[in-house]
């Protein structure tokens, strides 16, 4: 398996994904028109043609067995700056007065656009037929040893929405107790204009002003900064990476956005760049599951790897350095799959 | 004989009995011996003394007697709020509207504001129930009617808060939804504490920012701009002079606050001045009116038969005496209001 960047060829693998994702993966629409804009803004940003507003990188999963596009992922490099990047901000507002004796606190929804100019992981899908052997995790994981690698393309955080509380049939209590009174219009019709690239016309439509949160019903209030069980997995894995929920939830599903400062990130602040050394066997010693990217930004490729580093060197196979695109001396950019247990 | 006048400190006995009687909602009526001898004061002072529109902070109490007995009262507040800020929710649309979507929400948002600070506010009416109509319609009409005798001590526009409505345990539901999240208190337990106080402490730890009004409860919604039953007669005496249930309302229990211009008011703009004329015997096409003695200190208003003949108000010996009135004096002349419901008072 190795990771690379979406390329124009591989629009029919991603009609393919999107087919299997079906209604769940709104940012992932089974419109060709759409995916194919999706890839050209993608190859302009690989090859640096594209404005800050625009930059987006699109990566891909492909099985090196037969070429097979099993997964995406995404990376935005700053959200907000052609149209409002809209979160509420759970906010705590007292009302109080010594002299009446009075003290009541109120947890609020205020309107935002805090994390504006943020980078934003973003649309990740891996094909049921790909979910074996931590291909989820070097998917998602690639994109930090590319924020590593080209820093100063990103933000100085990080962003990433996770899927808020929706029963079976899509309905959001939140959306019921909020958007709806301001929309009429279904959840699901929201979240798929959200998809289609269209949020900020709905977020127009959301009320402005702070909205206190014991107003709501229970059912709403209980699901504010709450994930979808389907989405508890990519939480853990990002609070594994140092990632946190600091009060910025969805407007429309009230799902959480976790955050990161992008020199903070686990993967990204224990990567390193070493050397490669072209060899059949690794060297004796304690080996880990690694991430290895090479460090081109159009022909960036990321693969996973049992190694056993030493003296800033790795051993990679001859058909591993090819899938790399790297030759021995060159160096490449490492990190732990997972964080390492404190000894 | 009913008849208005301006109150006495001899009247404070009185006054007590019946803001007790009036219970929680009259706040202007304080159920507190020294508060409303403070208020006495003030208003004897405001009577006695030249005072200009927009200026002070004049409170002017009548009484309504009925054959020497007070059955009622009722004020003026020349400066609503003065020197603190009148709090009222305004009741405002916002359009959410989006061309690429083809949506247009209208939104119903009430939003705090001082917008009322200053104007004349009518206040503290309080009137025994067993009173007739007419009675009740002579006290709070006579407001109007010093206002027109001192029009120069009043600014332009008028405002009067009615009492929301309440569920069978006395509980608002508009307050339910909004004040009591920020008391924890409820409605009886909030005006009880706060009736010796002035609003504005309450009013300063409510939410600031506007409410948004879909969201509130069903009750609540229902609330909002509503009046208590037992404003009924009042508000449709105000209603008749022409004040409006429009864009305001109550910050507590949602009920309407009325406003209007001055002097587009019913009595405003029928009051007539004419030289009095008495006579022994009323012509039989004499009508019911009300009259004033057109006086800023002495100020007397009662409804009584009466007859315009040759640009004079002819009067009886009787009411010109209740009027404090001499022949060939000037008094205020203002009609009964059309009624709503003819028939239904003698």
């Amino acid at each position: 398996m190795i990771i690379r960047p979406v390329r124009a060829t591989d629009l029919e693998g991603l009609m393919e994904l999107a087919r299997s994702a079906g209604v769940g993966l709104t940012s992932l629409p089974v419109n060709a028109d759409r995916l194919a804009a999706r890839i050209a803004r993608s190859e302009a940003s690989f090859a640096g043609k594209a404005s800050e507003a625009d930059r987006g990188y699109v990566f891909v999963l492909e099985d090196a067995a037969n070429g097979r596009v099993g997964g995406i992922c995404a990376l935005e490099a700053a959200v907000g700056l052609k149209e409002p990047w809209y979160n509420y901000r759970v906010g705590t507002i007292v009302h109080a007065s010594e002299e009446l004796g009075v003290y009541t606190r109120h947890e609020t929804l205020f309107l935002s656009n805090d994390h504006t100019g943020y980078s934003e992981l973003c649309t990740l899908f891996l094909h049921p037929d790909y979910r074996v052997n931590r291909n989820g995790s070097l998917l998602s994981k690639s994109r930090f040893l590319f924020i590593a690698q080209f820093a100063e393309l990103f933000g100085k955080q990080v962003v990433a929405e996770m899927r808020g509380v929706s029963d079976e049939a899509g309905n959001s209590p939140f959306w019921e107790a909020l958007g709806r009174h301001f929309f009429s219009m279904e959840f699901a019709q929201a979240d798929y204009l959200t998809g289609v690239g269209q949020k900020a016309f709905v977020a127009e439509l959301m009320p402005k002003f702070p909205v206190y949160i014991d107003f709501l019903p229970h059912d709403a209030q209980a699901v504010i900064g709450k994930t979808h069980d389907n989405t508890r997995p990519a939480v853990a894995m990002l609070h594994g990476e140092g990632f946190r929920y600091e009060g910025y939830v969805d407007i429309f599903d009230a799902g959480p956005t976790v955050q990161a400062y992008t020199q903070d990130i686990r993967a990204v602040r224990d990567s390193q760049l070493v050397s490669v050394v072209i060899g059949d066997a690794q060297p004796a010693g304690n080996s880990d599951s690694y991430l290895v990217s090479n460090t081109s930004l159009d022909g960036f490729r990321v693969l996973l790897a049992e190694l056993c580093v030493q003296a800033e060197q790795i051993v990679l196979s001859a058909a591993q350095a090819a899938s790399l695109g790297v030759a021995a001396g060159d160096k490449v950019r490492i990190v732990t799959l997972t964080p390492r247990e404190n000894a | 004989m009913l008849i208005v006048r301006p109150v006495r400190i001899s009247d404070l006995p009185v006054i007590e009995k019946m803001a007790v009687e009036s219970g929680i909602g009259v706040t202007s009526l304080p159920n507190n011996r020294e508060k409303l001898y403070e208020k006495i004061q003030n208003s004897l002072g405001a009577f006695e003394h030249e005072a200009v529109a927009g200026t002070g902070r004049e409170y002017y109490m009548f009484v309504l007697e009925d054959a020497g007995e007070v059955v009622g009262t009722a004020s003026i507040s020349a400066s609503a709020g003065f020197e603190e800020p009148f709090y009222s929710y305004r009741s405002e649309t916002m359009v959410h509207a989006s061309r690429q979507l083809k949506v247009n929400n209208r939104i119903h948002v009430l939003t705090m504001c001082h917008d009322l600070t200053g104007m004349v506010q009518l206040c503290g009416f309080f009137c025994d129930r067993r009173l007739s109509l007419q009675a009740g319609e002579l006290l709070s009409r006579a407001r109007l009617a010093y206002m027109a005798a001192a029009r120069e001590r009043f600014g332009r526009r008028v405002l009067v808060e009615m009492q929301g409505i309440l569920d069978k345990q006395d509980q608002s539901p508009f307050w339910d939804a909004i004040g009591r999240r920020f008391f924890n208190m409820d409605f009886p337990q909030v005006e009880q504490a706060f009736a010796q106080r002035s609003k504005t402490f309450i009013a300063e730890l409510m939410p600031t920012y506007p409410i948004y009004v879909p969201l509130m409860p069903d009750a609540a919604q229902n609330a909002i701009g509503q009046i208590h039953p037992d404003f009924e007669r009042p508000f449709s005496i105000l209603n008749r002079e022409g004040f409006e249930a429009d864009n305001y309302i109550d910050i507590f229990d949602g009920g309407a606050v009325l406003t209007a211009e001055v002097d587009q008011l019913f009595t405003m703009r029928e009051q007539r001045l004419l030289p009095v004329q008495i006579v022994a015997q009323l012509p039989a096409e004499a009508s019911e009116q009300l009259i004033s003695n057109h006086r800023c200190d002495r100020f007397a208003l009662t409804q009584a038969l009466a007859l315009v003949r040759d640009g004079q108000l002819l009067l009886s010996a009787e009411t010109a005496h209740a009027l404090q009135l001499q022949q060939g004096q000037q008094a205020c002349l203002i009609p009964v209001l059309p009624n709503e419901h003819k028939g239904a008072e003698a």
